[in-house]
C-alpha cells in the first residue's frame, strides 16, 4: 500500500474542484455572450464528475472483501453544454435581434453560478483539510522509534 | 553523597506505583544513587515481564505486531475517507468503510484461548498465527442517500472521522514507540 495514495486522491479532487471554478468563471463571464465561433448564443457549460479508481471491476474487488483498495480520487470526464433552453428577451435595439425584436440570451443564471461557486470553493476545502491530515499522519509516522 | 531518605521513599513508591516511581527519577537527577536504584527497580519490573512473556512463548515483538496491524488498517482507512471525501460532489457515487477492529478483537481473543502465540506448539508443529488472518474489509455503504443524485456522502460524518482517524493513528505511532523503547531499556540491561 502506497503511503502517499492519500495525497494523490486528494489531488485529483483539488484538479476536480478548479476546473469546476474555471468553468464557472467562463459561464459567468459569458452571461451576455451572443455570439460564439458557431454563431448561436453560448450555451452554460458544465463539468462531468466520476469517480476515478484504477480497476474497472471496481466492485468485485469490494464484493471480496479485500483490502485491496483501488479506488484513486475523482476525475472530470467531460464538460458539456447545458441543453436547457436560451433565454428570449425583447430588446428590438440589440444588434442580433430576430424580426420580431427579441434576442436569444444565454442560458446563464448567474445566481445558480454563484452558488455553484461556493459549493466548489468549499469542497476545495475540504480536501485541502484531508491533506493536511494525511501530511500529519506521515509526519507522525517518522517519528516511530525516536 | 547518598540521601538514603529518598532511596527509601522512592522504593516504597516504587512497589506500590512502578510508573509514578520513574516519573520522581526523572526529577530527582542530581541524586545519582537514587537514579540507578529507581532504573534497576523498573528493569526488573520489564525484564520479568518479557522474560514471562517469553517462556509463555510468545515473542518480544508480538504487540508491536498487533499496532503494526492496526497502524496498517488505520492508513487504509485514511485512504478510503479521503477517496469519500474526493467524490462529495460525484452524482450517485456511494461511500467506502473500512471494518478491522472487530477481528483484531477476535484474533487477540483467540490468541488468549490458545495460552500461545508463538508459531511453534509444544509438540514442535507450526500453528497458524490468527493474527495473519485479519484483513481490513471495505465495504460500500449502498442502501442510504444523501442528496437527490443518489450520493450517500455527509461532508460532516467524513470530517470527524477524519479526525479521529489521525488521532488514532498518532496514539498507535506512540505506543509502537513506547514498545521500543521497552526493549531498547531491556538490551540496554536498564541504563540510559
Amino acid at each position: 500500500m502506497n503511503f502517499f495514495k492519500a495525497f494523490d486522491i486528494s489531488a485529483s479532487a483539488l484538479t476536480v474542484q478548479r476546473l469546476r471554478m474555471d468553468v464557472i468563471a467562463q459561464n459567468i463571464a459569458n452571461a451576455y455572450t451572443t455570439r460564439t465561433e458557431n454563431g448561436h448564443p453560448y450555451r452554460r457549460r458544465l463539468v462531468i464528475v466520476q469517480e476515478d479508481s484504477q480497476d474497472k471491476k471496481f466492485s468485485q474487488y469490494l464484493s471480496e472483501s479485500s483490502a485491496k483498495f483501488v479506488g484513486s480520487g475523482t476525475k472530470a470526464v467531460r464538460i458539456i453544454e447545458d441543453p436547457s433552453p436560451l433565454k428570449r428577451v425583447y430588446d428590438p435595439s440589440h444588434p442580433d435581434a430576430d424580426g420580431d425584436g427579441y434576442v436569444l440570451l444565454p442560458n446563464v443564471d448567474t445566481d445558480k453560478e454563484m452558488v455553484d461557486l461556493i459549493s466548489a470553493t468549499r469542497s476545495y476545502e475540504a480536501n485541502i483539510a484531508a491533506i493536511n491530515a494525511a501530511k500529519s499522519m506521515a509526519m507522525k509516522a517518522l517519528e516511530i522509534s525516536r | 553523597m547518598i540521601n538514603w531518605f529518598t532511596v527509601l521513599v522512592s522504593m516504597l513508591f516504587s512497589v506500590a506505583l512502578p510508573h509514578f516511581f520513574v516519573k520522581i527519577c526523572v526529577t530527582s537527577r542530581n541524586f545519582n544513587v537514587t537514579c540507578r536504584i529507581v532504573i534497576m527497580v523498573k528493569y526488573r519490573i520489564n525484564v520479568g515481564r518479557i522474560l514471562k512473556d517469553i517462556k509463555g512463548g510468545m515473542s518480544v515483538f508480538r504487540n508491536i505486531k498487533v499496532l503494526e496491524k492496526a497502524l496498517d488498517a488505520t492508513l487504509l482507512k485514511n485512504h478510503v475517507i479521503t477517496h469519500n471525501i474526493a467524490n462529495i460532489d460525484t452524482p450517485g457515487y456511494k461511500r467506502y468503510t473500512v471494518s478491522f477492529e472487530e477481528q483484531l478483537e477476535e484474533a487477540i481473543k483467540k490468541e488468549k484461548s490458545n495460552g500461545q502465540a508463538s508459531s511453534i506448539n509444544r509438540a514442535g508443529h507450526k500453528i497458524s498465527d490468527p493474527l495473519d488472518d485479519v484483513i481490513p474489509k471495505v465495504l460500500q455503504v449502498r442502501t442510504t442517500k444523501m442528496r437527490p443524485d443518489g450520493n450517500n456522502v455527509d461532508i460532516d460524518v467524513e470530517m470527524s472521522e477524519l479526525a479521529k482517524n489521525v488521532i488514532v493513528y498518532n496514539a498507535l505511532v506512540q505506543k509502537i514507540s513506547k514498545e521500543f523503547e521497552k526493549i531498547k531499556m531491556v538490551i540496554q540491561e536498564g541504563r540510559r
